[in-house]
């Protein structure tokens, strides 16, 4: 079967332009990851969305402000006439790492992806190829990281997330009940699903098998780890 | 439960019990039961001690339990289907038994296995249960339900997919290790995570499912950036300097490969050459020749006519040109011996500086001290020999597949078994002597107590020789008869262990008379008798090896005749 999609009988399909592969990888996001299979791995499919997925989360912090309480004890610290100074170096260093994360994130999921495909589905497909889908998949992210700014503002809360720690308002932060409650981000799960149909793809697996191991460490291990803190 | 099968399975257990006690015979089984019951022992004898109380605490049951449910569970799906003896494929199967009677055929020495647990654990937390009885009844019963679940589990895995086997053993797994974690938590207080774990950095591993703006809020993140805006350790200026260092190397390293990769000159030529003569040297490592051979032509070395290589002297001159044609040994050897006498002499220095500027020297006492600390270097000297004999490997290790031929040889055994340990012996006591000069010069040891140094290190050096030729005479006596390729780890052990048994009679000896002996001449007497009682223990030693020698010789003539 893995062979089969890597040397392809028929000649590969017209490449989609990117723009409207960002699209459909909400709607679906099966047959982007069809065309990604077949074609050979591009810069431009996990650099952009990539860039996307930063410059989205850098905007949305920078709209809500800094959280950080550190922040503003670090200004009263900083002599007098360069808190300005500081703020807006603060604010670029955050932009930084923020983009920063974005691709050390992206590429250790890609890590996983692959391995996961290596290791426990026996698929040969290159790092290059899990890179794109997880780039891809940040549209998600993206999207998310939108929803979350809004909600924040409706509710007036910056915490405020759209996953099941909106129904224990009661319940403090650090509660590893809320945390919990917390990984069931509907975003999350979404990009998790999206990125079990790109694994079901690239490797020629079942649904239901790469679900196992997508779901077993996007969620399962992350539930874990909370319940373990 | 058909009668029959419970008639077959009490026969095959009876019998099984007398093999296993026949199996005694061999020491290493017989080493191996004396340790099991020995240890048993030792758990009886203290098992009213805290700690066996603690072990039967709530929190360590219900651990305990869960471990074992959990690991009967997992060893079910592992094993695939039950395990049977083979003869009972052919008999037990093709016999008019319904499946259940087998089952129960397969669980009767599992049930055996658990009321001999029960009464164990009787036996041993008896003082701390309330009710022991029922605690071992309820211990056993437990263990039964055990054995029933892995029994479950194995014939259930039988029947799935290799597929859903795979997954379901990494589910089993991964829940055991959730479980696990989980019940130290709540149980004891123990968190496994590391605290990077725990952090919102770690978050960043399972993007996408993350919030991005999570990773600004770790510990880590927020020194690095405020670092970066404050102008601190952390600012560009400061980070400048290691990001060259790293540049400079990482491009040195990649230019270097760059290189390498250019090199036209063919890989697999030479290549060839030497992973074959590699092959060749650990062939012959392993089977007791190492460095036997050497490349080009070696000139032949003409007997002495000298008096003392004549006879088994002979045996001597010949592992003396091997070890003078061994080169690369010696002189490892040697390298060895200049650094670690070094550092003792270097230690004995420090210490005649330390005790001149402090004057502590002076007094009764102090020069008790100072004996002591000069017996002790002695002592580390004297260990050298274990690490030496294990280098110079010119005496049965090497000759081992010429035993045959020293048979045929017109001396006596004990003058073959002395000759093949002299020369690692010699080259032991010359090693040690670079460590001993300058001892004998910080110490001044009073001249009673030099020549028992003397005479001290040629014991020491020829027990651990003795004692290691028995090994290897052994090893080569098996290989010439092709019972065994090479030595055991278990036999390996067991020689270890004797090399340091030997010495143990002189040394509880010297340790019982210091403390009756005073005086100026109590310490060389000690010592003295300790020498004497080693001596006689070498004797014993040399007598061992040759009687080893002498019976090879005997199953060497009747092959197939020998015990």
């Amino acid at each position: 079967m893995p062979d089969a999609i890597l040397i392809p009988s028929t000649p590969p399909p017209a490449a989609t332009p990117l723009l409207l592969k960002l699209a459909n990888i909400f709607a679906c996001p099966g047959e982007v990851f069809e065309e990604l299979a077949t074609a050979p791995p591009r810069i431009r499919n996990w650099l952009v969305p990539t860039l996307l997925v930063a410059v989205t989360n850098v905007m949305v912090a920078g709209a809500l402000g800094p959280t950080d309480p550190g922040v503003a004890t670090l200004g009263q610290v900083v002599e007098a006439g360069k808190t300005e100074l500081f703020t807006a170096r603060w604010k670029l260093f955050s932009a930084m790492t923020l983009t920063l994360a974005a691709f050390a994130a992206t590429g250790w999921s890609a890590l996983v992806f692959w391995c996961i495909g290596r290791a426990f589905l026996h698929a040969r497909f290159s790092y290059w190829k899990a890179v794109e889908i997880v780039s891809l998949t940040g549209g998600i992210v993206a999207l998310g990281a939108v929803v979350k700014a809004l909600l924040a503002v409706v509710s007036n809360d910056l915490a405020a997330r759209p996953d099941l720690s909106l129904f224990a308002g009661h319940l403090t932060a650090e509660h590893p009940a809320r945390a919990a409650l917390g990984a069931l981000n509907i975003f999350h799960l979404w990009s998790t699903a999206v990125l079990v149909i790109g694994l079901s793809k690239v490797s020629g697996a079942g649904l239901k098998e790469s679900a196992f191991w997508v779901f077993g460490y996007w969620l399962v291990l992350r539930l874990a780890l909370i319940l373990l803190s | 439960m058909n009668r029959a099968l419970l008639y077959l399975w009490w026969v095959l257990m009876r019998r099984r019990a007398w093999h296993g006690f026949r199996a005694l015979r061999r020491p290493t089984t017989l080493i191996a039961a004396a340790y099991a019951i020995g240890m048993a022992g030792v758990l009886f004898y203290f098992r009213e001690n805290e700690i066996f109380g603690r072990m039967v605490q709530r929190e360590a049951l219900v651990g305990g339990a869960f471990v074992m449910l959990w690991g009967s569970l997992f060893k079910g799906v592992l094993q695939r289907g039950l395990v049977f003896e083979p003869p009972d494929l052919e008999f037990v199967f093709t016999s008019p038994f319904t499946q259940r009677q087998i089952l129960l055929y397969r669980l009767l020495p599992l049930y055996a296995y658990a009321v001999m647990q029960g009464v164990v654990f009787g036996a041993l937390f008896a003082p701390h249960l309330a009710r022991p009885l029922l605690a071992a009844t309820c211990m056993t019963l437990f263990q039964i339900l055990c054995f029933h679940l892995a029994t479950a589990a194995a014939v259930f895995s039988g029947a799935i997919s290799e597929r859903l086997h795979y997954r379901l053993r990494w589910m089993m797994l991964g829940a055991f290790f959730l479980l696990g974690a989980l019940y130290l938590r709540a149980a004891f207080g123990i968190i496994l995570l590391p605290a990077f774990a725990r952090s919102p950095l770690a978050r960043l591993l399972f993007y996408p499912a993350a919030n991005l703006p999570d990773v600004t809020t770790s510990a880590l993140a927020r020194r690095w950036i405020l670092s970066l805006a404050a102008g601190g350790e952390m600012s560009a200026p400061a980070l400048l300097r290691p990001a060259l260092w790293l540049a400079g190397f990482g491009l040195g390293a990649s230019l270097s490969l760059w290189w390498l990769l250019r090199i036209k000159t063919s890989v697999f030529e030479p290549s060839l050459g030497t992973t074959t003569r590699r092959a060749e040297e650990r062939l012959r490592a392993r089977e007791g020749r190492a460095g036997a051979q050497r490349k080009g032509r070696t000139r032949s070395t003409r007997l002495p006519e000298f008096p003392l290589f004549q006879g088994a002297g002979a045996l001597v001159w010949k592992n003396l040109v091997v070890a003078w044609r061994s080169r690369r040994e010696l002189l490892a050897a040697f390298g060895f011996v200049a650094i670690y006498s070094t550092f003792l002499t270097a230690l004995l220095w420090m210490f005649r500086q330390l005790s001149s500027k402090t004057g502590f020297a002076s007094g009764l006492d102090a020069r008790e001290a100072t004996l002591e600390f000069h017996l002790a270097i002695a002592l580390f000297i004297a260990i050298l020999a274990f690490f030496l004999q294990r280098i110079f490997p010119f005496d049965f290790r090497r000759d081992g597949p010429h035993l045959l031929g020293f048979r045929t040889l017109p001396i006596s055994p004990l003058a073959v078994v002395m000759a093949q340990i002299a020369v690692p012996t010699l080259l032991v006591l010359a090693c040690q002597a670079v460590g001993l000069v300058p001892l004998l010069i910080f110490g001044r040891f009073s001249w009673p107590l030099v020549l028992l140094l003397l005479l001290g290190y040629p014991a020491i050096a020829v027990a651990l020789n003795s004692v290691w030729n028995l090994h290897y005479l052994f090893t080569a006596a098996r290989q010439a008869t092709g019972r065994a390729q090479s030595a055991s780890p278990v036999g390996s052990v067991m020689v270890v262990w004797l090399s340091f048994l030997v010495f143990f009679p002189a040394w509880w000896t010297a340790d019982h008379l210091r403390h009756w002996l005073t005086g100026p001449y109590g310490l060389a007497i000690t010592v003295g008798t300790a020498l004497a009682i080693q001596f006689a223990v070498d004797v014993l030693l040399v007598w061992a090896l040759t009687s080893l020698f002498q019976h090879f010789e005997l199953s060497g003539e009747a092959p197939g005749g020998g015990r």
